[in-house]
């Protein structure tokens, strides 16, 4: 006993002793301090690491599989993309380009280039096969994360996904003299053949007309000389079509497959055969997407079936990940090998990863950045509290931060401007009220519960300026959004009353009734007393109290509304949308998509919302838009309510505030121009 | 004894069993899972995307088929992959571990340091100033709330003195190694430890007065006293070794505590910790990491009343087993 007490005695004096060092050693932790190794010796900044402050990362350092916006954050410092976005939300060249061209069958080639001489942070260089392998990963059977390149109508990627192939693929690519009849009969082999040499001859006979089309052969040109200008020059003078077609044929040794696929002017040959030959089989595995096809060591070609809006910034705003590193043991179907180097990530953007420790993440500056090595040698990203960003800052823990913003904040910003600075950009998302209208059909009791929506004083009073009530239920910082929209239903009882008195409602003994039935409706809400649109719902209820109708709202916590929202348990919700890329709103509007909540089936908005989807032309694109948003406003089934801005912050102390990009916007901050950043 | 330690084993197996339905059940009923949380409020996900995710999460089972799915490979040590880290839960586990024990050890260790001396010392001084001081200073404890008493102390020591960081394991701007680095991360650890402390160290100590008191009016103690012997001899052998043996099994209760952490107090300073990852994959509804987490938990909760009933044996002498 005696001995357990000093030991006791001892452990306590030690940890007294440690405690009491740990508390006098502060000095030495807020001195301003320098790096050990790598500072430059032109760099005169008092300061050689840049923190930013984010919060709780998931470690996922991998652009295919990450879920957190956190980890996003420290991805975008380490891989560098194709394209990106501008300030403005268009899509600009970064480390390559994009182009795209309609081909006379109405598919669309997106031509994709990386810059040459780029190298990753390994040596290794920069080619046009990690951007295919991106594009492999993300169409993977297998693939799990947040990529929705799987889903594009791209050519092949059906085939690819679902592992079958066209019954003319496997014809045509067993050959004629093939024994083996897994997939397809010996009868239907030789009726494929025989019916071959018809369809070669109106194939070859569609480049010929291509040819001539194009304006590459006069008027009236003969097959030869046709065929001269698609690279086949020694054919007889007086050839046929079906001299021509042999000739391709033989140029790839017989394999009708590959030479059709390679050769094609405006038509399939197998368009040109019966449709029967066009059946999907399903076979062991299909190795490659088609339409996927590398032009040279820095371009490759991605041919889409169908328009898409977004077709360019879905294959081109893409991270460049390196294949020799991911894809060294990589197999259709098998992604583990991707995902055990989540935590290891190597790239080729301006910082490189060191390490994962103590709840943050170590960076170094990437010499071989393309846009020249950054200026600030380390980069930490430190995770930290949201209620502390702002006192960090102050405090000269961190340097750079995105506090969610409220008024309380700026003003708490405003006054201590000597010491941080800051930008509020517009969030790329917003906050809607909406209805069921299949538990409410009546449409005059959907459009007598907008008008009960008074929107400004709620959102004025939780955001000040850091908010704004919009008209249309889309994300305003889409180019497409009609910024001239004006209010489609404004707050007004007496409107609201004869909208449920059309419905049929009564006012019986101080009571709105229908057929016995009081008007009463139940609203999902999550969070009621911290939510910008609580006092909408509080004056709603009131209203409708004095009208005799009945506001039953539903405090619930999040994952239970949006339970409650898709399950169509109530009759409204208060929700909002984020990370709006794109126009297209098939998804939460279209009678198929598989967000349309609110339960509004109707073919002419289907039409429209198809029409938006396929309509390249900016201007026209912004017009449908404007109508489409117009018929679902008319709908009453969307109350659009705000849109907030996001706040960035920086240390005016550390940071030097003259090499923040000039213009900080939803797309554009400081990561974007991050090699120019410099410390103070 | 060695019948009864086999014995309490394999009653354990049982109520692990039992344990792991139980856990399994809330587990799954938790609305929303994991695929709904990460894929809401994003406009570009169509519902076959989430279909393929669930199937990959293997989500699309029913709750049966899941927990016998989950069963049959725990029993031969996997505990699957997270799906919020995309890691090994048992990996996670042991990686996170360290802050955590930390905390709460040094925590742990100041508390019975605190408890024990002025538990018996309100004890003895029952109904006196002292005793009240003591007492209403350790309910107030008791009764702080987390954030709020940590926010006091950062607005005090971080903000207003500036001698203490904020947040965070360590200082993000410098480059410590070795001891630098430990009295580092020391620094950064002195106000969870001090929320920590002064919030548990009440219920410590009002159970070492209540055994101290009961101690005090045994009849050897009164023995002792009536034999003539000095005040300090009565309280420091007779009375203060009796009171120890209700205490080490108290220890033996406070294991699995070393490890769940302290899931509020974590989250506060932003540390990541095993109590701060718990509470978050929650939220996420990462149930292969609950599940693995809160079995290890239940396994230390077990083993820790055993280890405390074996103590008892050891430390009280009229107990056999």
């Amino acid at each position: 006993m005696k001995k357990m007490r000093q030991t006791l005695a001892l452990l306590l004096s030690v940890m007294m002793i440690a405690g009491l060092a740990a508390c006098g050693s502060n000095d030495g932790g807020d001195a301003n301090n320098t790096n050990g190794g790598g500072t430059d010796d032109n760099n005169s900044s008092t300061y050689d690491t840049l923190v930013i402050g984010t919060q709780a990362m998931n470690g996922v350092w991998s652009p295919f599989f990450y879920t957190s916006a956190y980890d996003a954050q420290v991805q975008d410092l380490i891989f560098t993309s194709v394209c990106r976005l501008d300030q403005n939300g268009e899509l600009i060249d970064w480390a390559g380009h994009v182009d795209v061209e309609e081909t006379a069958d109405g598919k669309y080639v997106y031509t994709v280039t990386v810059q040459e001489g780029m190298t990753f942070s390994d040596g290794e260089p920069v080619t046009i096969d990690d951007v295919i392998f991106y594009y492999y990963v993300c169409a993977d059977p297998s693939y799990d994360g947040m990529s929705t390149f799987g889903t594009l109508d791209i050519d092949g990627m059906d085939e690819y996904k679902n592992s079958a192939k066209f019954l003319y693929q496997l014809i045509a690519e067993a050959g004629q003299d093939n024994t083996d009849f897994t997939y397809f009969t010996q009868e239907q082999q030789t009726a494929f053949w025989e019916e071959l040499p018809a369809a070669g001859d109106q194939f070859a006979q569609s480049i010929v007309d291509y040819v001539i089309a194009n304006g590459d052969a006069p008027e009236g040109a003969t097959v030869a000389e046709a065929a001269a200008q698609w690279n086949y020059g020694d054919l007889a003078p007086e050839a046929t079509v079906t001299d021509f077609f042999n000739a391709m044929v033989a140029a790839y040794d017989g394999d009708v497959y590959t030479m059709a696929t390679t050769e094609i002017a405006d038509a399939s040959l197998f368009s040109f055969m019966d449709e029967k030959w066009s059946e999907m089989i399903e076979v062991a595995d299909v190795e490659t997407i088609r339409g996927i096809n590398k032009v040279d060591e820095y371009t490759v070609e991605v041919t889409f079936n169908s328009p898409n809006i977004s077709g360019a910034q879905q294959v081109a705003w893409i991270p460049i990940m390196p294949e020799h590193y991911y894809g060294a043991d990589w197999e259709k179907g098998d992604l583990s090998s991707i995902k055990a180097l989540n935590n290891a990530p190597i790239g080729s953007g301006p910082y490189v990863f060191e390490s994962y420790e103590n709840n943050m993440v170590t960076l170094n500056a990437n010499p071989d950045y393309f846009k020249g090595e950054p200026k600030i040698p380390t980069v930490r990203v430190q995770a930290v509290n949201e209620e502390d960003k702002v006192d960090l800052v102050l405090n000269g823990e961190i340097d750079i931060t995105d506090p969610s913003s409220s008024i309380e904040i700026m003003e708490q910003l405003d006054a201590s401007a000597d010491k941080a600075s800051y930008n509020l950009v517009d969030n790329p998302g917003y906050g809607y009220i909406g209805i069921n209208a299949e538990r409410i059909p009546d449409i005059n009791v959907r459009k007598g519960l907008m008008h009960l929506m008074n929107r400004a004083p709620a959102v004025a009073s939780y955001y000040g300026e850091l908010g704004e009530v919009i008209e249309r239920p889309m994300t305003p910082t889409l180019a497409e959004y009609p910024d001239d929209a004006e209010e489609f239903y404004g707050y007004d009882t007496a409107k609201a009353l004869e909208y449920f008195q059309a419905a049929g409602y009564e006012q019986v003994d101080g009571q709105l009734v229908k057929d016995g039935q009081q008007l009463s409706v139940t609203v999902g809400v999550g969070d009621l007393a911290t939510h910008p649109a609580g006092p909408i719902l509080t004056q709603m209820q009131q209203d409708m109290e004095e009208m005799g109708a009945q506001l039953v709202v539903q405090d619930m916590e999040f994952t239970n509304l949006s339970n409650s929202v898709s399950g169509g348990q109530l009759d409204m919700w208060v929700m909002a949308w984020g990370n709006a890329t794109d126009c297209d709103q098939t998804q939460m509007f279209g009678s198929e998509g598989g967000s349309n909540y609110q339960h509004y089936y109707s073919e002419e908005l289907d039409a429209i919302l198809e029409q938006i989807r396929t309509t390249v032309d900016f201007e026209a694109r912004k017009e449908l838009v404007a109508q489409s948003l117009d018929m679902i406003m008319d709908a009453a089934i969307y109350m659009p309510v705000y849109q907030r801005k996001n706040m960035e912050i920086y240390n005016a102390t550390t940071v030097n505030l003259d090499t923040l990009p000039a213009e900080t916007t939803t797309y554009w901050n400081y990561v974007a121009e991050i090699e120019n950043l410099e410390m103070q | 004894m060695k019948q009864y330690i086999i014995k309490r084993l394999l009653i354990s197996i049982l109520v692990l069993f039992g344990v792991s339905i139980l856990l399994y059940s809330i587990a799954q009923m938790v609305p929303g899972d994991y695929v709904t949380n990460i894929t809401n409020g994003n406009p570009n996900i169509t519902p076959e995307m989430v279909e393929q995710m669930r199937e990959a999460y293997g989500l699309d089972t029913g709750p049966v088929e899941g927990y016998f799915n989950w069963l049959g490979r725990a029993i031969r040590g996997d505990f699957g992959t997270s799906f919020v880290y995309q890691r090994p839960v048992t990996e996670i586990i042991i990686d996170y571990m360290p802050p955590t024990l930390a905390l709460a050890g040094i925590a742990m260790v100041l508390e019975l340091l605190i408890a024990i001396p002025l538990g018996i010392l309100a004890a003895r001084k029952q109904y006196s100033v002292t005793d009240y001081t003591i007492v209403a200073i350790a309910i107030m404890g008791i009764s702080l709330p987390t954030f709020f008493f940590a926010a006091v102390l950062k607005r005090i020591f971080a903000i207003g003195l500036g001698v203490l960081p904020i947040s965070g394991m360590v200082t993000a701007r410098v480059d410590y190694e070795g001891f630098a680095l430990f009295l580092d991360l020391a620094r950064h650890f002195v106000l969870p430890i001090t929320v920590f402390v002064i919030t548990g160290v009440g219920s410590y100590l009002r159970y070492v007065r209540t055994n101290m008191l009961e101690v005090l009016s045994a009849d050897y103690v009164r023995t002792a006293r009536a034999k003539g012997l000095p005040e300090r001899k009565v309280i420091g052998k007779h009375a203060f070794r009796n009171t120890l043996i209700p205490i080490v099994t108290l220890v033996g209760g406070m294991i699995p505590g070393l490890f769940s952490g302290a899931v509020i107090t974590e989250g506060l300073f932003a540390i990541e910790g095993l109590g701060n990852i718990a509470l978050n994959a929650v939220y996420a509804g990462d149930i292969p990491y609950l599940m693995g987490f809160n079995m290890f938990i239940a396994a230390l909760t077990l083993i820790g009343t055993l280890v405390s009933d074996i103590l008892y044996a050891v430390v009280d002498p009229r107990v056999r087993y």
